[in-house]
């Protein structure tokens, strides 16, 4: 079979499997009809020669029986007769008898006796006796030519011959061989058909499933071969099936599984895109928990750590523009401040000179001119004399000025009635009010205003105001002066006819020599720091002072005081005992405070934050308990509750006050009564509601009793002026100070005890600054007190200052505030608290 | 004829010395309190000396000097400045205003008058 071979195989990979199955079956059938016809015909001449001898054969012996006789006898006629009548049968070609010469004696042709036959087959026959069959080819008719010995008694007499005509055998062969060729060709084509058939019916649903394939292939997934039979072709079918849905799936999910990267892929690139715009909010979405997502968050990773280096870098630079704005600023300040001191310098010297000029001018004359008449001396000397006081007006002005500014008046606060005190400047005044005519007024429309004030200051500020409604009201004007109580405020308005002050000039008549420069003002004399020292007292008493006015409406001045706690008797200025009054004790002492509440908690807390500002606590949980503990222990503060178990607070107070010994401790009521009225006629020094504000408190015992055991400050500074303010603005924050003019009298001082902190100026005479910080740095006991270094001086010297162990560096000009907050600080920063007791104790205490 | 000078100054007791010297010394004064005062008596009186002080009142002594420079009539008056501050743009300011000089307060009224005796040619 080619199809086994490789060769075939390879011959026959063209070729279609119908025609492959044509090629496999036709050759068998072939072979097996070439096969059947071989033998069957074979068989059937065989049998059909064989019954042909046989019947020759018999014939043959019946002849020659029959012709014994005759031959024996010579009766031809006999023997003629014989053969004719054997000659009778159609497959009879030629009968003859041969005699032992073989001879032919009877023939049924006629013709061919007397004839001898000497064919081989007749001698053998003659000669063996016995029977000779031969079949000829006699021309394309087959002959049998039989030769049959005739005997009797076995004496040979002679032979038949008979010769049949086989052409009926062959006919009969013939005819075989036609039907069996016409029944291998009906077989052959039906085997054809069949064969196509059957390939049809093997090859149709492999094409099929071919198609199937085909057009899975180009990309059909949901084609699907139909599946009809259960045989290899419809396992094939759906096994293709399966694959397909596999496939499918495959497909599908890959499909998604690319769709989905893309989306994000998508979010990222957008994302990224934001990022490089500058936009560095939010993140991408990771999705899942594949390489993309790891991708995606190691950018937003990434995008983060930009975010944080640029917000970094942001505020760096911000940072950098606002120290660089401030620098600026403070350049700006310092300039306008420099100039303003300048401009300040010059009016003060030609302020200063004016009456100066007169003094000299006139001292000149009167030295010059002895011959005078004594009228003029007089005269003369008194301009000089007015002028000398102006001048001393003048001078005081200027330092009341500065002492405020700087913080270092020395106020002598009390309780006072702010009527009184009005009352008080008007009636120095009126004498000159009733000289220029003017209409003067004094209205108190409530009765009694408390304050906490100072009572000569307060007087020289409505003096300067009234004195100046006086001076720029004309003859014949009204000036009204009305005091009030507007809230929690006293108010004092000293309004006057004048010629007004223009709005755009309101803050100005508040600053130094400001006065509004007009023709008509400027005839009107004054040293032009009398509303700036006003509003400077006003201010230094929480106060405030304003001017309402327009040009041509007069001037309202418009005082506002805090209102003070006490019940004004009449007319005493001094209310309270005068232990009482702040800070009237030294510094560097211990402080009592007795707290008296029935409330546990309450008096944990106040304990705490007494302890915590450095006061020693006492504690009582009733009325009785509060008596007894203050006449015995003398605190020097009492802070006390108005409901206790067995009496009220003010039962309390009561009795304090009645008592001798401690009528002079101080009181303050903490209470959620809110009867201020009964507590300050009782005599209470203050009155707080709860919930205590811990800061307010503060300040009120802070006021009332002064700091416990202030923290000593040494100042070392050459320069006596801002010696003085340091000790001002020091002593403001209730420090005890210690001053110095030179470095070697800041080691002797230090012998003496170590302050808390040192403020140093580095340009000293004889031991600079620096010098006198690297001794305090080798000794053991001065190396830490902590250093603020003062200096004008450049960067330079400044970072040296900072290298030799200088905690700080403040530059000069320094303002109040930056300097007191940059103390507290640093003893708030070291873990110094206001209550640790100096270590220096020795130091004399500084009066305020 | 007694020579006529002007004395300008808006603080009554330093133009009372002045007066005072100036009359004592023979001299014809006039007096003014404010600068508009100063400038009418000086275009008007032609003095032989003006003395003005700078800080005054609805016109300054420099606004006055230069008024007077830019009339011809007074264009030549011989004008000296009184002047409390002593800064040197003070004395510039003076100056540009077409002051011929200036004395700075406090002064010497004898220094005053010996300058004053200079410029007149006595």
């Amino acid at each position: 079979m080619p199809l086994t071979e490789s060769g075939g195989v390879r011959a026959g990979r063209f070729l279609s499997l119908n025609l492959k199955l044509a090629l496999a079956i036709v050759p068998l059938i072939l072979v097996f009809m070439g096969f059947n016809y071989v033998v069957i015909l074979d068989h059937e001449k065989l049998i059909l020669e064989r019954e042909t001898e046989k019947r020759a054969s018999s014939m043959a012996a019946t002849l020659a029986i029959l012709s014994a006789d005759a031959l024996s006898t010579f009766s031809e006629y006999q023997l003629q007769q014989n053969v004719s009548q054997f000659a009778r049968d159609s497959d009879i070609v030629s009968v003859a008898v041969l005699d032992r010469q073989n001879r032919v004696s009877a023939h049924n042709h006629l013709s061919e006796r007397g004839k001898t036959l000497d064919t081989p087959a007749a001698l053998r026959a003659r000669d063996s006796q016995k029977e000779v069959i031969e079949v000829s080819p006699e021309g394309s008719i087959r002959t049998l030519d039989v030769f049959y010995p005739i005997q009797i008694d076995n004496k040979p007499l002679g032979l038949v011959h008979l010769r049949l005509s086989l052409a009926s055998l062959d006919q009969a062969l013939a005819r075989s061989q036609r039907y069996l060729t016409g029944l291998t060709l009906m077989l052959l084509s039906g085997a054809v058909v069949f064969v196509g058939f059957l390939a049809r019916w093997f090859t149709q649903p492999l094409l099929t499933l071919a198609h199937v394939a085909r057009s899975l292939s180009r990309g059909h997934l949901q084609t699907r071969a139909h599946v009809q039979s259960f045989d290899e072709v419809g396992l094939l079918g759906t096994a293709l099936n399966h694959m397909a849905s596999r496939l499918e799936g495959m497909i599908e999910r890959e499909k998604s599984a690319r769709n989905r990267l893309q989306q994000r892929v998508g979010q990222l690139l957008e994302f990224t895109d934001r990022v490089v715009a500058g936009e560095l909010r939010g993140s991408a979405d990771p999705g899942e928990d594949d390489d993309m997502g790891r991708l995606i968050l190691a950018v937003n990773e990434m995008v983060r750590h930009l975010r944080i280096i640029l917000e970094d870098e942001r505020s760096v630079r911000e940072n950098l523009e606002r120290s660089r704005a401030e620098l600026e600023e403070a350049n700006e300040k310092l300039k306008e401040l420099d100039r303003m001191k300048s401009e300040f310098l010059n009016t003060v010297s030609h302020e200063l000179r004016t009456p100066l000029t007169a003094i000299k001018a006139f001292a000149e004359i009167l030295l010059d001119n002895e011959g005078e008449d004594q009228e003029t001396q007089i005269e003369f000397l008194g301009i000089i004399n007015k002028e000398a006081d102006r001048l001393t007006r003048l001078i005081n002005n200027l330092l009341d000025l500065s002492r405020i500014e700087a913080g270092r008046m020395n106020w002598h606060f009390e309780p006072a009635d702010l009527e009184e005190v009005v009352t008080a400047a008007c009636d120095t005044l009126r004498p000159a009010a009733d000289k220029k005519e003017i209409n003067f007024v004094i209205e108190h429309k409530s009765e009694g205003l408390p304050v906490h004030a100072d009572y000569d200051k307060m007087q020289q500020v409505f003096t300067n105001l009234v004195g100046n409604a006086l001076k720029f009201t004309p003859s014949g004007g009204t000036v009204r002066v009305s005091t009030r109580r507007v809230g929690d405020k006293a108010e004092v308005i000293v309004a006057d006819s004048g010629m007004g002050v223009a709005p755009e000039f309101h803050a100005k008549i508040f600053e130094k020599f400001g006065q509004v420069d007009t023709s008509e003002t400027r005839e009107i004399k004054g040293s032009g720091l009398g509303l700036p020292i006003a509003r400077s007292i006003v201010e230094a008493h929480k106060g405030s002072l304003t001017v309402d006015s327009d040009v041509g409406e007069g001037a309202s001045f418009i005082a506002r005081l805090p209102l003070f706690g006490i019940e004004v008797g009449n007319g005493s200025r001094h209310l309270n005992p005068p232990d009482a009054l702040p800070i009237p004790h030294p510094h560097g002492v211990h402080r009592t405070v007795l707290i008296v509440d029935d409330e546990a908690s309450i008096r944990r807390f106040l304990r705490h934050l007494l302890e915590q500002e450095g006061y020693d606590v006492l504690e009582a949980a009733n009325g009785r308990e509060g008596i007894t503990r203050c006449q015995r222990e003398k605190p020097d503060l009492v802070l006390l509750d108005l409901r206790l178990p067995d009496s009220t607070g003010f039962e309390i107070l009561g009795d304090l006050k009645k008592n001798a010994e401690t009528a002079g401790i101080p009181v303050v009521i903490l209470s959620i009564i809110q009867d201020r009225e009964e507590g300050y006629r009782l005599g209470a020094a203050d009155y707080l509601t709860k919930p205590v504000d811990r800061d307010k408190l503060m300040e009120r015992i802070h006021r009332l009793i002064g700091h416990s055991a202030a923290l000593d400050v040494m100042v070392v500074e050459d320069d006596p002026s801002v010696q003085r303010a340091l000790r001002a603005i020091l002593e403001h924050q209730h420090y005890a100070v210690r001053a110095v003019s030179s470095a070697e009298d800041a080691l002797t001082e230090l012998r003496g005890g170590v302050p808390d902190l040192i403020l140093l100026d580095l340009m000293l005479p004889g031991l600079s600054g620096n010098d006198f910080l690297k001794e305090l740095k080798q000794n053991e006991e001065w190396a830490p007190i902590p250093v603020v270094v003062l200096t004008a001086a450049d960067l330079g010297t400044r970072d040296e200052a900072r290298l030799l162990g200088a905690h700080s560096v403040v530059g000069k000009p320094f303002s109040e505030g930056e300097l007191t907050g940059l103390i507290r600080h640093i003893f708030e920063g070291d873990g110094l608290s206001l209550g640790e007791p100096a270590p220096d104790s020795g130091s004399p205490p500084e009066s305020s | 004829m007694a020579k006529q000078i002007l004395v300008a100054d808006d603080e009554p007791a330093v133009l009372r010395s002045l007066e005072f010297i100036l009359k004592k010394e023979g001299y014809k004064v006039l007096t003014a309190v404010n600068g508009q005062e100063a400038y009418d008596l000086a275009s008007a009186n032609l003095p032989d000396l003006v003395l003005l002080d700078v800080q005054m009142p609805r016109m300054d002594g420099n606004q006055v000097c230069r008024q007077l420079r830019d009339e011809e009539a007074s264009a030549h008056l011989y004008i000296i400045m009184i002047t409390a501050k002593g800064q040197e743009s003070d004395r510039v300011n003076s100056l540009e205003s077409g002051a011929n000089e200036f004395i700075t307060k406090p002064f010497s009224p004898r220094k005053v008058i010996a300058r004053v005796k200079e410029i007149l040619g006595e």
